[in-house]
């Protein structure tokens, strides 16, 4: 179990956007940046950094000593900027830590070592990897005196993701069971935090290997998923992962299935969106497939349609 | 069309084997893990452990090669397993071998283009919404620089990606060898 006092307050951090932030929520990098500096942190990005490997892997393709290099990689890029990695993504999160505990017992280690060195990148394996939910709880005095928006009216339904919660249960900040701080964070901002039957679920992943080839099988779950939010009267999801939050979120592209749909944000727009940060030119929402209907933000979105696809912004 | 090889040659089943080989068929993995409890009849995570004991020739019936692509790789299962048996492991690693081996037609098509991604870009997904990036203010690329791109390349390319998507290529498209 992770105890609160291992994050970091202040000084450098090095946040790893990997590639789902990078590819469809611009808002993510952007808000994490802008709201790690706000909190008095210096954080730092290098598009230096390369995939971390788990889709690879988890398909079949990437042998674990890929994953290893690859973390390699990315520590050593890390590194120059802070030895405190911070993780947009749950399931970048997992790759880092699935490497770590295990690269001591690895026989992979010296050819991946090898490889590495043979271009000069020796990486100290010695650093520590936090994730963004866990450093915004951790600064969550910050961020209520920062504070220009309420949650409240706001019924969150929190999801926390699989590779998070399950891939590396011992490094949970709180109960691996139940972790509960983004619960304490939500309601600290205003918002009323709704406990739902299916919170353990996955998500239903819409970009894995199972979901590609059964569709079907990936929509139910998302369904299930959704329904029994709606149910315990969530009107917002909040997600620590951009590819849970892309599953909730493509959702409303769907015309048979847009009425299951729920407006989801990433732990990272959230913060934003409480401190004030302008929700098209800095927290992209336009962005996102399912419109944030929130009535804090209500103005920004009453042409959601225009500004999706013509760009236009509201003065 | 696949040239199928022989699946699980005897060290890949008793790597698998080991792996399991504590399991009790307790079941508490089937009670949590998604794909069971929404596909019911055609995926089960105890049944796959069960599999991996009896070291099953899983080419044997088209279901039981089915099986390992189901998984949502949620780690629902090792989490409760209480002999802490990593069944994901077993999954990615089944994964492996069904690829290699040819019999895995659908799954090399659906992946080709992301792998090829990885090791021609670095990154598995191309990044995107270029026009949003520049709207707030990000730079429009988030491309990885040529210099760093080139020994990420070598490094894959030294432990045998490469090599990997060009046999795979030729097991699944017939000896054709796309170089880029």
């Amino acid at each position: 179990m992770k105890n609160v006092d291992e994050i970091p307050d202040k000084g450098s951090l090095f946040v790893f956007l990997g590639c789902q932030a990078k590819s469809r929520y611009p808002g993510i990098e952007y808000s994490t940046l802008k709201a790690l500096k706000n909190l008095g942190y210096t954080p730092y990005t290098s598009y230096e950094e390369a995939c971390c490997g788990s889709f690879a892997n988890f398909s079949g393709f990437a042998d674990f000593k890929i994953l290893i290099a690859l973390a390699g990689w990315n520590i050593w890029v890390a590194e120059k900027y802070s030895k405190n990695i911070v993780t947009v993504c749950d399931t970048c999160y997992g790759a880092f830590l699935r490497v770590l505990k295990n690269i001591k017992e690895n026989q992979s280690m010296l050819e991946v070592e090898k490889a590495l060195g043979s271009l000069n990148i020796k990486p100290d394996w010695n650093v520590n990897i936090f994730h963004v939910a866990e450093v915004f709880y951790r600064a969550k005095d910050k961020i209520l005196e920062q504070q220009k928006i309420s949650l409240e009216g706001v019924k969150v339904a929190v999801h926390y993701g699989c590779h998070y919660m399950k891939s590396s249960p011992e490094k949970v900040l709180g109960n691996s069971e139940d972790p509960g701080f983004l619960e304490e964070l939500v309601s600290k901002l205003g918002g009323e935090v709704v406990e739902y039957g299916e919170k353990h679920l996955c998500c239903g992943v819409k970009l894995n290997i199972s979901s590609l080839k059964n569709p079907k099988l990936s929509t139910n779950v998302t369904k299930a998923k959704l329904k029994s939010m709606k149910e315990a009267g969530a009107n917002l999801i909040v997600v620590t992962c951009p590819a849970c939050l892309y599953t909730f979120d493509e959702f409303a592209r769907n015309e048979k299935l847009k009425k299951f749909s729920l407006p989801v944000l990433h732990i990272s727009e959230l913060v934003g969106l409480v401190l004030g940060f302008d929700v098209l030119k800095e927290l992209a929402l336009q962005s996102h497939f399912t419109p944030i209907t929130l009535p804090q933000i209500e103005d920004y979105l009453k042409n959601w349609r225009m500004i999706r696809f013509k760009g236009k912004v509201l003065t | 069309m696949a040239s199928k090889g022989k699946l699980l040659q005897n060290k890949e089943s008793a790597e698998l084997f080991n792996l399991v080989k504590v399991c009790l068929q307790c079941g508490l993995c089937a009670s949590v893990c998604p794909p069971t409890r929404f596909l019911l009849k055609d995926f089960n995570a105890r049944l796959l452990s069960l599999k991996m004991l009896r070291k099953e020739n899983l080419s044997s019936s088209k279901g039981s090669l089915e099986l390992a692509w189901k998984c949502f790789l949620c780690f629902d299962c090792s989490k409760l397993c209480p002999h802490n048996i990593p069944l994901p492991e077993v999954v990615i690693k089944l994964r492996m071998s069904l690829l290699a081996e040819g019999f895995a037609d659908k799954i090399y098509m659906l992946m080709e283009e992301s792998m090829k991604n990885l090791l021609n870009t670095g990154l598995i997904l191309p990044f995107g919404r270029i026009n949003i990036r520049r709207f707030i203010g990000l730079p429009p690329s988030a491309e990885i620089p040529k210099e760093s791109l080139g020994k990420i390349k070598d490094i894959l390319r030294q432990l045998g990606f490469e090599e990997l998507l060009s046999r795979l290529s030729s097991t699944y498209k017939g000896g054709v060898n796309e170089k880029r």
